[in-house]
């Protein structure tokens, strides 16, 4: 529900990353999203476009990264992947685990063109 | 020509660091601060109302930052109780972040007490977004009321993973329904096994003592 705010931030960040590597149209975007992170990927898409429109940003690809939600078991120090966080541990069944991966968004890298 | 350039920027960094900057006004004035969070209906500003009364009536110093989509409806409600009140209309974002929170802190400052003992910021009505967002609080409490399902802490675990206390509202209303309140207590506890956990109404006041008494046990002693 969030998404354009979230949007309105990627294309700041990127606009100022990209002025300050010496400029140009952005050609690709490359973001981080956790399963978890709250953020509907086909909806940012939806806003990324929006919030492009009319910027050095129009056209720019979007790749996308989904990290599933990943959980370390603190008795064996197994990782998984969860499907909710009622997943036990499939190697000892354990139920504490931590979550290490899956509800992170952030913007990796971009590629400029001159 | 193609360049590459390494970002690795959380998206959100803005806001953390807004939210740092808040935290840290927050502190010098001595408040200890609350976020609360619940869908629209949990009945998040009559707890409020209910819980300011008290910590008044205990005699500590206490204020709010009313979050709301539309209307200062809410922040009109609260000011009636006498508590310094600012309100946020958002204008349709569904979620407070650090920098609309630290504006209304700004405008309230004049009105607070050299040192206040906590600070309540009530967020939009909605559990997806505002759990994503850190406005410089001590503890994100969540709101459930007993009119919804139990299953709400496992259809929406990212808040109360994030919330330090959980408040079970409306308790009563359970001779009236079929709604299992240890059903809702496991299935919290199962997302977050250290979840603070009160079954409260505002209307009976049943609970209301133990959550106030949490809160101002929470809050340094500026008095």
């Amino acid at each position: 529900m969030h998404e354009m705010g979230i949007a309105t931030e990627i294309s700041r960040i990127v606009l100022e990353e990209a002025e300050r590597g010496g400029g140009g149209r952005v050609k690709s975007i490359s973001l981080t999203i956790g399963r978890w992170s709250g953020v509907e990927v086909e909806t940012l898409r939806f806003a990324m476009e929006v919030v492009a429109e009319d910027t050095s940003l129009a056209g720019a690809e979007l790749k996308i990264e989904v990290v599933e939600p990943t959980f370390k078991c603190a008795e064996c120090g197994k990782e998984f992947i969860a499907e909710s966080r009622l997943t036990p541990c499939p190697e000892c069944e354990s139920m504490a685990g931590d979550m290490v991966a899956g509800d992170e968004l952030a913007i990796k890298e971009i590629e400029v063109e001159d | 020509m193609t360049r590459e350039i390494k970002v690795e920027k959380r998206v959100l960094s803005r806001n953390d660091v807004v939210a740092t900057r808040n935290r840290v006004g927050f502190t010098e004035r001595g408040a200890y601060v609350v976020n609360m969070i619940s869908s629209p209906g949990t009945g998040k500003t009559t707890i409020l109302e209910a819980t300011l009364g008290r910590i008044v009536e205990a005699g500590r110093s206490v204020a709010v930052i009313e979050g709301d989509v539309q209307t200062e409806n809410d922040a009109v409600r609260v000011a009636a109780t006498g508590v310094p009140v600012e309100a946020v209309v958002t204008g349709g974002a569904c979620h407070l972040d650090a920098t609309m929170v630290g504006k209304a802190w700004q405008r309230l400052e004049p009105s607070l007490p050299a040192a206040l003992d906590i600070l309540i910021v009530e967020n939009v009505g909605n559990l997806v977004c505002p759990s994503a967002y850190d406005v410089g609080e001590d503890e994100k409490v969540a709101l459930v009321s007993v009119t919804e399902g139990e299953d709400k802490p496992l259809k929406y675990p990212a808040l109360f993973n994030a919330a330090t206390t959980c408040l079970v509202t409306k308790v009563d209303l359970l001779p009236y329904l079929e709604f299992d309140v240890e059903e809702l207590v496991k299935n919290a506890r199962a997302v977050n096994p250290a979840l603070n956990i009160f079954l409260l109404s505002a209307k009976s006041g049943e609970g209301m003592d133990e959550w106030v008494e949490y809160l101002i046990g929470k809050a340094k002693d500026n008095s």
